[in-house]
């Protein structure tokens, strides 16, 4: 080693400087030396600082001042790359409000605007467009679209924003087409949203904010979060020079390089818990019923006009789009349940033989948000169902590193990516009109048991999942499901349950599903339930209720009128 | 106890602190009570079989010395005695099955006795080990271990007991016996490896075993499809066995021993006898010095013979792998490629001269990629264990094929290909480096700078990327 370089960051082998490591090995030389080193140290210091500070400058001193609340609405901005009339792009206010339509000229569009936000809490924003779409809070993407959808879509995400101004950036990419876009919000339950609009907007007075945006981007509040790295490079780089040789410089560094996975992605945590909130709207409104249910329910019940129907009567549904039993037990017991309130009854929408299923769509990553929201913290009884039998020690830690590194809740998202990543090549060449949702579709079909396409010793234990969805046992089943604990608590607290059984859409022929096995499960509920004091109606071969009354799948066309039916089928229920 | 288990999250830290903590003196037998609580919670019957194995050969190693002249019979006892335990719990199912279906086929009825035995853990490993000892007391090249202790620990060493590096009594013994030492470099090494190991394990192995599990599965995947699922579980199976070896070097080196190196890049192999240089290398060169050379090796003079003894090698190196057919097939296929190689190394050295410079490297990208495929081949055959699918699956052709499956197959393979990048990655740039300045071990010129950054990427990896059905280590079954 030479004398001209004694703090040099080597811990072995002194004699092989990198000079036998080319170009590459310039850059680290750099790091090798402490006369050159602490200028790095300083710049990471620098940015860490930079990171940190600038984002909420930038915000509350420099943009928000600016915000012009005379317009409420977007700043928008339109690019059109090949526009016939040779327009690249313009800027326009657009009133908050209403949809924006994307002309087919127009490649993409970037909008922002000012929200002055009432109340401190969490917010459900909704992005609704029909191709690539982002929105994002203060720098921060909170909701992505991806474009593998045929029409337009939803998309739901959840921000916890305090009381004041916030800024929101829309972005949007055409793929095909006309396109659009529209974000609206929703305080829960999650029902009666409406399109951000009012007299809280504004937009910014600076323009675009492009520029001021990009600066908050990079400093930290989005994409990457870049203070996470300076944090990083500051502290890898200062405890190598300065521990230099001491046995535990290792074992340091790396803790210390495992610091930034604490906090990357910040988006991605636990959702926040909308129980509290729930309870006091609740209480304020005092309804003479409560409907529980996912998009079945939301598809039937106007709960206004049932209001009205009912000579002034108030209705509240709480709707958990995606959920089965295991959400509409969670939301009856940490929604409902704690309310100081004492409804005329309580309606359950269900179909088929959900009751018996528990564990049936817990693991859709979309349910599992639900769940987090209505949760506080996770439920005694819904985890030994759920995971009761599964969860081994492996998992338990799995948790508790997951809890430690929010970066391994991204392990769905990314694998997603790799797995997108993968089809580009494949699809090279291809003529169909979605060929990377085409393609992924074909794997999926080529590798299902329903294809019967495995070798018969291969996935018993799917097979066998799969012929448990197909149970009808009500009575061996039911003591392992949520059933008993809801109308244990029902029962606690005085509240007539009432479960509807909603009717499946008819086939072409008109014919109702409705197999053998499910009658007897059926007959065995309504036991069961008549047993501990509550009620089944079930919709089942209702002549009112033919194919013509259905939409998409089994979601009704006409909530006013099937809400009328309801009250003509239940009326008696409803007093 | 598996090493992707949560378990042995535990019990590695716990194990390292102690024995640090202890004296000298104390470190070997908290290290064998620690491996053979490491075996014993796979299941306690194998603690009694390994004690055995250790035994018998502790025994005959020092009767060799008491007793010289009876030493060969000492000799014979110990193989006797590892082989036919070996034999039994290992082959006797098979040579059963086949003794039957033999006389069946021959008209003559016969039934046999079913044997359920369970297989050991790590049997063929550690057997190994101890013959390659025995052998080597009675070769004279190694002095008999006259601690027990001592030798019970090299036998059963923890982290290299289930699946390799097959250690020589001249490499891992001296460390057994001298006072351990363990320096930053070692610690920062054994910490790397570790999270390598991991990384490849739940990450690279676990994701492309999914891959091909699926393939497998399927009663008629076409040409492509099926080639898809080969090339995955050929990377399922590199990276499995060498996070496993990774794992074993890296708790070693937290232990303060080091272990052997069991692979080099084997698909950067440029030829079936570099591919064998490079992977598994410490049963290459067991059978090398302990069957390859003793039946003369290349040294004699009948090109018969020498063929033979290739054969014969490999064809035991195939059955070492598993009581099938299977494995035999692909031993004798590796024994042939070789042979094919010298054969055609010979034939074209004279034109290998006349090779312009320029060259060389597109020949040494075709000679690896060759030697990748024909690889790719063998792996079918350790692969598929039903010897009638294996033709079938050999007999498919690419017109057999639909241009739906074939989609599939792209998709499949680059998927593998995505995440099999680390390795070819981490090949690529170790190559560069020697090319560069010479070999040199493993990470030891890592700049301490990268290190923390190398672990935090990887265990970013692994939190992020890692497979969501986990599987066992292949390895584990032999």
């Amino acid at each position: 080693m030479s004398q001209s370089c004694p703090r040099k960051l080597f811990l072995s082998n002194p004699e092989t400087k990198p000079k036998y490591m080319g170009k590459i090995s310039l850059f680290f030389t750099l790091f090798s030396r402490w006369k050159t080193g602490k200028w790095f140290l300083l710049s990471a210091i620098l940015m860490l600082l930079f990171c940190l500070f600038a984002p909420d400058i930038i915000l509350h001193r420099i943009v928000s001042p600016r915000a012009d609340f005379s317009r409420n609405g977007w700043w928008m901005l339109f690019y059109a790359p090949s526009h016939p009339v040779g327009v690249e792009s313009y800027e326009v206010f657009l009133p908050a409000g209403e949809i924006v339509a994307l002309n087919p000229d127009f490649k993409q569009a970037r909008g922002y605007l000012f929200w002055d936000v009432p109340v401190t809490g969490p917010y459900c924003f909704k992005l609704e467009t029909d191709d690539y779409g982002t929105l994002s809070v203060d720098g921060k993407i909170i909701a992505t679209m991806t474009p593998d959808h045929p029409g337009k879509q939803r998309i739901d995400a959840w921000a916890h924003l305090t009381k004041g101004l916030h800024l929101f950036q829309i972005r949007m990419r055409k793929e095909t087409g006309g396109g659009g876009f529209s974000v609206g919000f929703m305080t829960p339950p999650m029902m009666n949203s409406r399109i951000l609009a009012g007299d809280d907007t504004a937009v910014p007075a600076l323009g675009s904010l492009d520029f001021w945006w990009w600066v908050m981007a990079v400093a930290g509040y989005g994409l990457i979060p870049a203070w996470v790295f300076a944090s990083f490079c500051t502290l890898s780089l200062a405890l190598p020079l300065s521990l230099q040789n001491h046995p535990v410089s290792v074992p340091a560094a790396i803790a210390v390089a495992l610091v930034p996975a604490l906090f990357i992605p910040v988006t991605v945590q636990r959702e926040p818990y909308i129980g509290t909130m729930v309870q006091q709207k609740l209480e304020a409104e005092k309804p003479d019923f409560v409907f529980i249910g996912n998009s079945m329910l939301w598809s039937r019940i106007d709960d206004d006009y049932l209001g009205q129907l009912l000579g002034g009567k108030k209705v509240h549904s709480i709707v958990n789009f995606g959920g089965l039993s295991a959400v509409h037990y969670l939301a009856f017991k940490y929604l409902l349940y704690p309310a100081d309130i004492h409804p005329k009854r309580v309606f359950i929408f269900f179909r088929g033989n959900q009751f018996i299923l528990p564990r049936a769509r817990t693991d859709d990553p979309f349910v599992e948000k639900i769940i987090q929201r209505l949760t506080p913290a996770p439920d005694p009884l819904f985890e030994q169902v759920v995971h009761g039998d599964s969860r081994s020690m492996t998992d338990v830690v799995y948790d508790r590193l997951l809890a430690l590194f929010p970066v391994a809740a991204a392990q769905a998202q990314i694998r997603k990516k790799i797995h997108y990543l993968a089809l580009i090549p494949a699809i090279f060449g291809s003529t169909d009109d979605n060929p990377k949702k085409n393609l992924l579709a074909r794997v999926n079909k080529r590798f299902s048991f329903a294809e019967s396409s495995f070798r018969s010793e291969i996935g018993t234990e799917s097979r066998r999942q799969e012929a448990d969805e197909n149970s009808y046992d009500f009575y061996g089943r039911v003591e392992t499901s949520f059933l008993p604990n809801m109308l244990e608590l029902a029962q606690k607290k005085h509240l007539p349950l009432a479960f509807i059984r909603v009717q499946e859409r008819p086939t072409k022929n008109g014919a109702v599903p409705d197999p053998a096995e499910l009658k007897k499960y059926m007959q065995d509920l309504r036991a069961y339930l008549e047993e501990h004091g509550a009620t089944l109606y079930d919709f089942t071969g209702d002549p009112e209720l033919p194919l013509s009354a259905y939409h998409d799948g089994d979601h009704i066309k006409d909530q006013k009128k099937y809400t009328e039916l309801f009250v003509r089928r239940v009326g008696d229920l409803l007093q | 106890m598996s090493f992707n288990s949560i378990h042995f999250l535990i019990f590695l830290p716990i194990v390292v602190l102690v024995y640090w903590i202890l004296p000298r003196r104390g470190q070997n037998i908290f290290l064998l009570l620690a491996s053979y609580y490491f075996l014993c919670a796979i299941h306690p019957w194998f603690g009694i079989l390994i004690a055995l194995v250790t035994t018998v050969n502790y025994c005959c190693s020092l009767g060799m010395i008491h007793r010289p002249g009876i030493k060969k019979i000492f000799l014979i006892s110990a193989l006797v005695f590892s082989l036919g335990e070996l034999a039994y719990f290992k082959y006797a199912s098979f040579f059963l099955d086949n003794v039957a279906a033999l006389l069946s086929a021959a008209g003559v009825p016969f039934s046999l006795p079913v044997l359920a035995v369970m297989l050991p853990v790590g049997i063929s490993f550690y057997t190994f080990q101890a013959i390659a000892y025995t052998i080597d007391v009675y070769r004279g090249e190694t002095k008999p271990c006259a601690n027990l202790i001592d030798f019970a620990l090299f036998i059963s060493f923890f982290p290299q007991l289930v699946a390799g590096p097959i250690e020589r009594s001249g490499h891992l013994m001296p460390q057994i016996r001298r006072r351990r030492q363990v320096s930053p470099e070692m610690i920062q090494q054994g910490l790397l490896l570790l999270f390598w190991g991991f990384f490849k394990k739940l990450v690279i192995a676990d994701n492309t075993g999914l891959i091909a599990f699926k393939v497998f599965s399927l009663t008629d995947p076409g040409f492509y499809l099926l080639w898809s699922g080969v090339f995955a579980f050929g990377i399922q199976i590199l990276a499995d066995f060498w996070s496993y070896t990774d794992i074993a070097r890296g708790s070693a080196l937290l232990l303060g021993f080091k272990l052997s190196r069991n692979f080099d890049h084997p698909y950067f192999a440029r030829s079936p006898a570099d591919f064998w240089r490079r992977w598994h290398m410490t049963l290459s060169y067991w059978l090398r010095d302990y069957v390859y050379i003793p039946l003369g090796g290349s040294r004699v003079q009948s090109s018969f013979r020498r063929g033979a003894n290739i054969m014969i090698t490999f064809l035991l190196s195939g059955f070492w792998h598993g009581a099938s057919w299977n494995f035999i097939l692909w031993g004798g296929y590796h024994g042939i490629l070789v042979l094919l190689d010298r054969v055609l190394r010979n034939l074209l050295a004279p034109v290998r001269k006349l090779l312009p410079r320029q060259l060389h490297f597109p020949v040494l990208a075709i000679k690896i990629l060759l030697t990748f495929a024909l690889v790719n081949i063998g792996w079918l055959m350790f692969r598929v264990t039903d010897i009638q699918t294996l033709f079938q699956y050999l007999q498919l052709t690419p017109w057999s094929s639909t241009l739906r499956d074939n989609r599939i197959a792209g998709y499949l393979f680059c998927l593998t290909l995505l995440y099999a990048l680390p390795i070819f990655l981490h090949g690529l740039l170790y190559f560069w480096d020697i090319h560069r300045r010479g070999r040199q071990e493993e990470y030891a010129d890592i700049l301490l700078l990268l290190r923390p950054i190398l672990a935090a990427v990887l265990l970013i990896g692994i939190l992020t990327l890692r497979s969501p059905e986990p599987s066992t280590f292949i390895y584990f079954q032999f």
